[in-house]
């Protein structure tokens, strides 16, 4: 009898992660994957995992979102501002981004706290990208 | 028989069990949904929380509006370029070869960065800016050369639709920032102290952009409607158009009774900065830009922004909604000083 009703149990519980899982995808965030043939070898892209800093992330997201755009035949219409997106990137690694402006080079926004590693576990949530100043190569007078 | 029993007894279980099962997991699936969804919305939320700094100095100097577009660059003695057609700026006589119209008739972006030099070291606000708009420009280009042409050709075998425009808005960075090498510098980083050192010296576009990017110069609650005030009285294009973006556009629509559907705000709004006298002509930074940045290109190469919205973005019965939209915007922010409409 106890038998019975734990398997009862677990039935319910098999059929509504099911449903859930269902309805989750269902509703469809739009997954630019870096291994996707389109994205794999454009140069903000190919060298970008979600170690690299803020910067190199949201140039390599947003050559994607360009190219997904481009692809799509309405680009106006598509990955409009505000839209949340999930990125993979060449090494596997993942995280949610969001779209603040079409037109700019960094128009997209990483979302804190969604960056996953190559084996989908989470990154610490309040892991400090490195500095963007960093991947500026030391400056010719002109722009001092 | 102990077969049959079971059976009858495990049948009649799931007679008695299934309705309750199935009305709980649609109440649990409906709450993994809206946790889900919250989960994702919250997250937005945090980023652009986020990159939203708490400033020390909320106290910036304020823009004057009396002064907007003039700049001591304009004393250098370079040889004036001609701005031709595109010279149309509504708040702006902007004839000076080294001001706004100079960048978008500029061939040749090292030499103008150059000649930009006296006036940003002389700490003029509008001369960063400039020097912003130069940098974000060509920092694609000037990072990796070799990169940016691997993209383009990379891009011309793809299958796009706008393949064409693309290959020639690619082609006129590499043309305009040929000069710049990956030694220059030009990078993000850059681009974000030179718009803030101009902000904090009275650029309004660049106040504007930093306020559409969730990094205004103060974090006061009448900031927003302050600055869209003073850029409605200085008239200037180039600043209400780098609004067009910020998560104010809606509300202020909103407040002028101006009903338009969502995915169009941004775009009506930088139409009536196109109307204000911001250059959004075929070969304008702005249309640039949206291809280049954004995969968002014309397949008409002769087309400007305006056109190209109503032709490629809004159905053609939206088209009046937009447009009446957009007339209200330049009849209130453009020209007249606010308030006196």
């Amino acid at each position: 009898m106890g038998f019975e009703v734990t398997r009862r149990r677990y039935a319910v519980l098999f059929w509504l992660l099911l449903f859930a899982a269902y309805s989750v995808a269902a509703i469809g965030v739009t997954v630019l994957d870096a291994g996707d043939k389109a994205y794999a070898d454009l140069s903000q892209v190919e060298p970008v995992t979600v170690h690299a800093s803020e910067d190199r992330r949201n140039l390599g997201a947003a050559q994607m979102a360009a190219m997904y755009r481009a692809q799509s035949g309405a680009p106006f219409a598509s990955l409009t501002p505000g839209t949340t997106l999930r990125v993979v990137w060449p090494d596997g690694s993942s995280e949610y981004v969001v779209v603040t402006n079409p037109a700019a080079s960094d128009g997209i926004q990483p979302i804190p706290g969604t960056q996953r590693d190559a084996a989908d576990r989470p990154l610490d949530a309040g892991r400090a990208a490195p500095p963007a100043a960093r991947d500026a190569a030391p400056a010719r007078p002109l722009l001092d | 028989m102990q077969a049959g029993q079971d059976n009858a007894r495990h049948g009649s279980g799931i007679g008695r069990v299934h309705p309750r099962a199935i009305a709980l997991a649609c109440a649990c699936a409906a709450m993994t949904l809206a946790l889900w969804l919250w989960s994702v919305g919250d997250g937005a939320d945090a980023a652009g929380d986020a990159a939203v700094p708490v400033l020390s100095a909320p106290a910036a100097r304020l823009p004057d509006p009396a002064r907007p577009g003039s700049h001591p660059a304009s004393d250098t003695a370079a040889p004036v370029r001609r701005a031709g057609p595109r010279d149309r700026t509504a708040g702006h006589a902007d004839t000076d070869p080294l001001g706004r119209r100079g960048l978008d008739a500029s061939d040749d972006l090292f030499d103008y960065a150059q000649r930009l030099q006296p006036a940003l070291r002389a700490g003029d606000p509008e001369a960063a800016w400039l020097m912003s708009r130069v940098v974000d420009h060509c920092a694609g280009y000037a990072a990796d050369p070799a990169a940016f042409a691997r993209d383009s050709a990379l891009l011309a075998a793809a299958d796009l639709a706008a393949a064409r425009t693309m290959g020639a808005a690619r082609g006129r960075i590499a043309s305009r920032c040929g000069r710049f090498t990956p030694a220059d510098g030009l990078s993000l980083a850059r681009v974000r102290m030179l718009r803030r050192q101009a902000a904090e010296g009275g650029s309004l576009p660049a106040e504007a952009e930093l306020l559409a990017r969730g990094e205004p110069l103060s974090t006061s609650s009448d900031y927003p409607e302050a600055l869209l005030e003073r850029i409605g009285t200085a008239a200037d294009a180039d600043a209400f158009g780098a609004l067009s973006t910020a998560v104010e556009v809606p509300r202020w629509l909103s407040m002028l009774d101006l009903d338009v559907a969502p995915q169009y705000h941004a775009i009506t709004w930088q139409m009536a900065a196109c109307r204000m006298g911001a250059d959004c002509g075929p070969d304008s930074l702005l249309m640039t830009s949206y291809c280049v940045n954004g995969g968002i290109c014309s397949r008409n190469a002769g087309q400007g922004f305006e056109q190209f919205v109503y032709d490629a973005a809004i159905p053609r019965q939206g088209v009046d909604h937009v447009r009446t939209a957009v007339d209200a915007l330049v009849d209130r922010f453009g020209g007249a000083p606010w308030g006196s409409k």
